[in-house]
């Protein structure tokens, strides 16, 4: 029998198309930034916060890949995913990688967030944004993901069963 | 209608028992202590240790070997092809007196001026072309490992310091200024001094690094490094190619992909370093010929209009 997920509340839907629409706002704005150069970025550039020195440090690269594309790239994947079209997507597995992303998403921005802390000594504010963005993805897709996954049984089948 | 009795408020259970909220609760509280953990562990050790000493670290044999033997099929090759980093070459001026000085045999020949510093990521990324470029007219000596600053923009870039370097040449003079190293003191706000220009060498980088000579700078990048004179008769400020090209990358590895003329990081070093040659052949009268009348270097002079 094939797999089939279960439906997700409204607000879940709305919140995460709007979070993915901003995430890839900004990582369009990074993107551009990486290219064009890093004074192109409104952004201070002294003092802790700055992202010339973020967006040009050699860890602003992963596998010799910027990381400002794959940002991008995550983003336009999760704008798709999380459309109103993708939450209402039959295909069991859409529903599965949304999850698997966020949750890669989620460990990489935390490797971004040690570089910044720990190697470059320097916040990006525009990469913060976007780390901000994903954490409050992660919130919204770990709260319904395993429930419409079927991994756990969500409350509303609860209560519907009672 | 029947009531219903009212529903027990149950614990939402997982399939294996667990409740529902379970899996959301550790996913995002493990995220929280993740990042509280760094930054507490930020807050206790400080800043990160800089790497730089600011002791002098003479470059190994192998690497100037790398750097300075070039291949001429590599020089040929690429030409002036560097398809990933634009490549800017060195300004012509008009009009303007030779800038000379005298070499070890006692002939006065056109004197090369760098100006720049050891913090500097700009001065980082030029220094590889401009040392591979004046090797076709002469032999280094002396040459250290440095990086730029690693709290600047493209931080710890690779590259080498003119600090204690010695350049011997029939055609050329070399003479390098670095004038600042790149370990900074949070305390003046600075790095620490190094080298200072002579008077004369003073006046040049105050004449000719402004705007009035190089038209692509504006009024507030006057005085920018590196800057270099080529005889006085071509000048360059800033890089030739962005230190982005170099990112993520060793000294070694530089130096070993040198050879490769496919690489994008080869292409633009020695794009620029054909277009310094092409400029510094305008100054030695074409000599020495097998360099002057290469392909690689012939292309960066139809380039320049030379």
């Amino acid at each position: 029998m094939a797999r089939s997920a279960q439906p997700v509340g409204r607000w879940a839907v709305v919140a995460t198309f709007l979070l993915s629409l901003l995430g890839l706002g900004l990582s369009i704005y990074l993107t551009i930034g990486h290219f064009r150069g890093a004074q192109f970025l409104a952004c201070s550039d002294s003092g802790v916060v700055n992202c010339a020195v973020v967006t040009t440090s050699a860890q602003s690269y992963f596998l010799g890949i910027p990381v400002a594309v794959l940002g991008l790239a995550n983003f336009v994947i999760m704008v798709v995913l999380n459309s109103p079209w993708g939450w209402r997507a039959k295909n069991y597995w859409v529903h599965a990688a949304r999850f698997v992303l966020v949750m890669g998403g989620m460990a990489f921005v935390l490797w971004l967030v040690s570089a910044e802390l720990l190697i470059i000594d320097h916040i990006c504010l525009y990469c913060t944004g976007v780390h901000i963005v994903t954490f409050a993805l992660f919130i919204v897709l770990v709260n319904v993901g395993p429930a419409q996954l079927g991994w756990t049984r969500s409350a509303s089948r609860e209560r519907a069963s009672l | 209608m029947a009531n219903k009795p009212p529903a027990k408020k149950t614990p939402v259970k997982a399939n294996n028992g667990r409740p529902a909220g379970l899996f959301t609760w550790i996913a995002v509280g493990l995220v929280v202590v993740v990042v509280a953990a760094l930054v507490i562990v930020k807050v206790i050790s400080g800043s990160p240790t800089t790497t730089t000493t600011g002791t002098f670290q003479a470059t190994d044999a192998t690497t100037v070997s790398q750097l300075t033997t070039i291949p001429t099929s590599v020089f040929d090759t690429v030409g002036i092809s560097s398809p990933v980093a634009p490549v800017s070459p060195p300004i012509q001026l008009k009009g303007q007196p030779l800038l000379t000085g005298t070499n070890a045999s006692g002939a006065k020949v056109p004197k090369i001026l760098y100006v720049g510093a050891e913090y500097c990521p700009f001065c980082a990324a030029q220094r590889w072309s401009t040392i591979i470029a004046l090797s076709r007219f002469g032999t280094w000596t002396g040459l250290g490992n440095t990086t730029s600053s690693s709290i600047d923009v493209y931080a710890n870039t690779p590259t080498f310091t003119f600090l204690k370097a010695s350049y011997k040449s029939k055609y050329l003079v070399f003479s390098g200024v670095e004038e600042l190293n790149n370990v900074y003191n949070p305390t003046t706000k600075t790095y620490g001094a190094l080298q200072q220009p002579t008077a004369a060498e003073q006046a040049i980088f105050s004449k000719y690094d402004t705007s009035k000579y190089i038209k692509t700078m504006t009024p507030a990048d006057n005085g920018s490094i590196p800057f270099e004179s080529l005889g006085n008769q071509f000048v360059q400020s800033g890089a030739s190619y962005t230190p982005a090209t170099l990112a993520g990358l060793s000294r070694s590895q530089i130096a070993a992909g040198l050879a490769d003329a496919t690489s994008p990081v080869t292409a633009a070093i020695i794009t620029s370093a054909n277009y310094e040659t092409a400029a510094l052949c305008n100054l030695t009268k074409q000599q020495p010929g097998n360099v002057c009348t290469s392909p690689g270097v012939l292309a960066a002079k139809k380039a320049m209009k030379l």
